[in-house]
């Protein structure tokens, strides 16, 4: 689904020159749960920027389901974007303005679903997530563990080929953490394909690979049986 | 999704009340100062359109050529609208109307004094006239008037009045032919009552076929299509071939004033209608632009001000698949929703303010609400106000890079602070230069109402004076004096406050005429200079024995070149006169120009206006009561009318004092909406600095050194505005005061008095808000962290 070939992105300013990919290669079958992990500052998350489309590599092949992606101008990434990834993030990032129906259903009006159509699916992924009774609620009204529920939601209401997920545990308590990562676990078993940036072991454990990262390149990896 | 984009907008609007407040408190009174002065140029542009006719109808106006000064008249000679009619085959119909005179009308006991018009027939096929009783044909007896609806319930009660009998001026007896709708009050041409000239009348048998001498206007109703400059080559070639030798008329040229030009471009200069009204107009029309402007300037600020806190939407829409244009149109609708909520408010201030506002103006404004034009309009602002404001937040806020923005590491730029920095140097700019103008307008006014007019006004009452009156005038003035009340009593043919009378008839005994010489006169009699106390130079004043003498006043004397005018003799109108006195120079036509040169002429056989002078300090509403008992004594025929003459020349100020009003409201309105726009771009600043503000204070910081810190980026602001504004104000104002003869010159302690001000009103609205955070206890800003 993914293979992406020396990628490189460098980061600049005046004074200091940053290289957070270098010549990173990594491919991601379809289907495949993969954790990223590594120190703070190895480019985890710069590589899934990258892999969501969100950012441009400098140097390097970017080939999504064997479309060659990485000179895709503004406008194509969020077209492949919105139709294939969806995203969660440590912090939630859901809309405070929003109510937890209506972040869920930004994704559907995004990609020009049909309001009716919308409605059935956003209350089909909100029942899912056992957060139907929260439809009305504004995020600030919420726990931590249902926000992250909803930004769960979020990401699949498009039924994406690939999930991205940023730390998804990292301002959760245990308890909603592993509620979080068993969700995930039960999308990718329903066939999609996950990559998990992480600094937990813990969550790692639920991917089948885990990819190590260090300076801007893959150091190990390490298949989980 | 649009619905979702104003549900969304709608939230954000109510959730952030400071911030929708600000903005709607601004947009508002941007939007209301536009619509009301919008409504005012609607009723402008409104004025004559009564007229069916109203684009083949124009006013014939010479340009006089003075040996190569031009001097514009509306002034024309009677034969020419019927010589015109039968030789220039593109005037349809032409009249000749007088300028509009008081007459008395008396109806048993009742008398009233209205505007009378005397025109031809004609008049009714060129203006559009409502017949409410009668027929038109009522013009065409020359003892049959035609009176409007509300002179006739004045009058009769009633309007069915046709053949009843009026007596004029309480000499001729006329009767009501028809009665007519009064005209719209945004008529041009206004009057009571319509009279034809009298044929019998020697000075109208003289005038069938006086082609030098002007009195009238004259109306030409042109055929559809005729060709305006043709038409004006026609008539000056008629003019010189009934006239035959050569005059400043003959020597200048023809206009034909079209009467969509007649309420805005009413000037003339140099022989060019230059405008007029239209100025004042497109003035204020620019300043409600600027203040609307300014509103969304504000909009525009605060929106990015508070660009922080919407980032974090705008990376999530990204990342969920948003394209730039769609976060655009967001953004834009946003705008468009708080431009509703702010015309709905600016419909609210407009309904309230419409009412004194009219009065201001001192004409009827009109809410056009069953206009459909005005609510395209009112739609129109709202869309541009919306688009306008909305536009540059929009781009702003969609570029953000969500990469940035959700990782947290988004902070605002200093270059991203650069165009705010500059719309608020503009904002302000703007307001000093509006506060600048206005104290400069108002120096003006006060420069021209102190000055020296050459004579005393104060104490100086008018009286119209009758034919009745005239023949008591001696015992009139007895009784006077015998009040003891009265220190001077004189007669001139008009009001002082005017002249009506130029000649270029005026030459020195055994010198040849030139009429190049334009002089002013006035008739006069007895103790001139001591009632309107004016400054008597060299000789005398008019004596009772007088006849037919003259006196100058310096700027005549100058213009003339005579070198010890007393004593010599002059020849006009036929006669021989004498010079008995010299008069400094009296300001009478405009206040603001450069004094008319003027000859005063001791002269009889009219009916004019009695001037009285009163003693200092004694009770004048008593005085001017019992000169009407003495008046209606000795005129029992004729209403007793009366002003004051320093009433009357304060009207001359009227329009500079509507200028004044106006430009004090609207720059004071501009500079609220720029300091309610200064109010939140602080409260966003010490938002954003809350921790720095914690940190300082724990460190020691004063509350003064916190406020000098928080004021010190705006004051730079407020002082480059200034910098920009001073020689924009001086240049802008020196080209206004050029208009005036008479004026003040530009003194820069105005921008040292309106920069402490303004400095003041920022420094207050910047402190308001920042002492709160100063005064605040830092651990809890730092808590918050």
């Amino acid at each position: 689904m993914i293979k992406i070939s020396n990628l490189e992105k460098i980061y600049r300013t005046e004074e200091v020159e940053t290289v957070a990919l270098n010549k990173l290669s990594l491919e991601v079958k379809e289907g495949e749960f993969v954790a990223i992990m590594g120190p703070s500052g190895c480019g985890k998350s710069t590589l899934l920027n990258i892999l969501g489309l969100l950012d441009d590599p400098d140097a390097g092949s970017f080939l999504f389901n064997g479309i060659e992606v990485a000179g895709f101008n503004e406008r194509k990434r969020a077209d492949l974007r919105k139709h294939n990834i969806g995203f969660v993030f440590q912090s939630f990032n859901l809309i405070d303005e929003l109510t937890v129906y209506e972040n869920v259903e930004l994704p559907l009006i995004y990609t020009g679903v049909k309001p009716a159509e919308r409605k059935k699916i956003v209350e089909d992924v909100l029942d899912k997530m056992v957060i139907m009774h929260r439809r009305n609620h504004y995020p600030q009204q919420l726990s931590g563990g249902q926000q992250q529920r909803v930004a769960v939601a979020r990401a699949v209401v498009n039924n994406p080929k690939l999930i991205l997920a940023d730390e998804p545990t990292g301002n959760l308590d245990s308890s909603n953490g592993n509620e979080v990562m068993q969700l995930l676990t039960d999308l990718n078993e329903q066939g999609t394909t996950i990559i998990m940036v992480t600094h937990s072991e813990h969550d790692a454990r639920y991917s089948h690979r885990i990819v190590r990262m260090l300076d801007g390149q893959t150091v190990m990896e390490n298949i989980m049986v | 999704m649009l619905f979702n984009y104003f549900k969304l907008a709608y939230r954000n609007l109510l959730k952030n009340r400071f911030f929708t407040f600000l903005n709607i408190t601004g947009l508002s009174i941007g939007m209301a100062a536009t619509l009301l002065i919008f409504l005012w140029v609607y009723s402008e542009r409104s004025w004559d359109k009564d007229n069916e006719k109203y684009d083949r109808i124009h006013h014939v106006m010479v340009n006089r050529n003075f040996n190569g000064e031009i001097n514009t008249g509306s002034d024309m000679m009677f034969p020419l609208p019927a010589a015109a009619m039968s030789s220039i085959p593109e005037v349809e119909k032409a009249s000749v109307t007088g300028f509009p005179s008081s007459v008395q009308l008396t109806v048993g006991e009742k008398k009233l004094n209205r505007q009378s018009v005397t025109t031809t027939p004609e008049f009714l096929d060129i203006f559009t006239v409502e017949f409410m009783e009668g027929e038109p044909g009522g013009l065409k007896d020359p003892d049959g008037i035609l009176l409007t609806e509300s002179t006739a319930r004045s009058l009769f009660n009633r309007i069915n009045i046709v053949g009843e009998a009026v007596k004029l001026n309480n000499d001729r007896t006329v009767y009501v032919k028809a009665v007519v709708k009064d005209p719209a009050r945004t008529n041009t041409v206004q009057f009571d009552l319509l009279q034809s000239f009298n044929p019998s009348a020697q000075w109208v048998k003289e005038a069938q076929s006086d082609w030098v001498n002007c009195g009238n206007r004259v109306f030409f109703l042109l055929r559809e299509g005729a060709d305006k400059k043709s038409v004006e080559a026609k008539t000056l070639a008629l003019i010189k071939e009934k006239t035959g030798s050569e005059n400043p008329t003959t020597r200048g040229e023809i206009i034909l004033h079209p009467m969509e030009r007649w309420r805005l471009y009413e000037e003339f200069r140099e022989g060019i209608n230059t405008g007029g009204r239209i100025q004042y107009v497109q003035l204020f029309t620019w300043i409600a632009i600027v203040i609307l402007l300014i509103a969304c300037v504000n909009f525009m600020n605060l929106s990015t001000a508070r660009s922080e806190k919407r980032a974090k939407e705008v990376g999530i829409r990204k990342t969920l698949g948003s394209m730039r244009n769609q976060l655009v149109f967001q953004f834009i609708a946003e705008s468009v929703l708080m431009a509703i909520a702010s015309f709905l408010v600016a419909i609210l201030i407009v309904w309230i303010t419409v009412p004194p506002f009219s009065s201001l103006l001192n004409q009827p404004i009109r809410l056009p609400f069953q206009d459909p034009f005005w609510w395209l309009l009112g739609g129109g602002i709202v869309l541009l106000t919306g688009i306008i404001a909305g536009s540059y937040p929009a781009f702003y806020l969609s570029g953000f890079n969500p990469v940035k923005v959700l990782k947290g590491s988004f902070s605002v730029g200093k270059a991203n602070l650069a165009p705010r920095k500059v719309l608020v140097t503009a904002q302000f700019t703007i307001s000093i230069l509006l506060i600048s103008a206005t104290l400069l307008i108002y120096q003006q006014i006060n420069f021209v109402q102190q000055r020296d007019l050459g004579y005393k006004q104060e104490n100086l009452l008018m009286v119209n004076s009758s034919s009745q009156l005239d023949r008591q005038l001696s015992a009139f003035k007895n009784e006077l004096y015998a009040t003891g009340w009265v220190e001077s009593v004189n007669r001139t043919g008009n009001q002082i406050t005017d002249i009506f009378g130029y000649t270029s008839g005026i030459r020195m005994s055994g010198m040849p005429q030139s009429d190049n010489l334009v002089i002013g006169f006035m008739f006069t009699d007895a103790d001139f200079v001591k009632t309107v106390q004016a400054k008597l130079l060299d000789g005398r004043d008019f004596l009772a024995s007088d006849t037919h003498q003259v006196i100058f006043n310096k700027a005549a004397i100058e213009v003339m070149g005579i070198k010890n005018p007393v004593g010599k003799e002059i020849e006009w109108a036929g006669r021989t006169r004498r010079i008995v006195g010299i008069i400094d120079n009296m300001v009478i036509n405009s206040p603001y120009a450069a004094p008319d040169p003027m000859m005063l002429v001791q002269e009889g056989g009219w009916t004019g206006r009695i001037n009285i002078r009163f003693k200092e300090g004694i009770d004048i509403q008593k005085a001017v009561a019992k000169i009407e008992q003495l008046h209606n004594q000795l005129s029992p025929d004729y209403l007793f009318e009366y002003r004051f003459i320093d009433d009357f020349f304060n009207e001359k100020f009227n329009n500079e004092k509507l200028v004044g009003t106006l430009a004090v409201i609207f720059s004071g309105l501009a500079i609220f909406v720029c300091c309610l726009g200064l109010f939140g771009l602080v409260s966003f600043a010490i938002e954003r600095r809350k921790k720095e503000i914690g940190i300082r204070k724990v460190l020691g910081a004063s509350v003064q050194q916190l406020l000098l810190l928080l004021s010190k980026e705006f004051a730079v602001l407020i002082a480059l505005a200034f910098l920009i504004a001073i020689p924009v104000t001086w240049w802008m104002m020196n080209g206004w005061l050029s208009n005036y003869a008479y004026r003040i010159s530009i003194n820069p302690f105005v921008f040292l008095l309106v920069a402490a001000a303004v400095a003041i009103i920022a420094w207050i609205t910047i402190s308001l808000n920042a002492s709160r955070t100063a005064l605040k206890n830092p651990v809890t800003s730092l808590r918050s962290e």
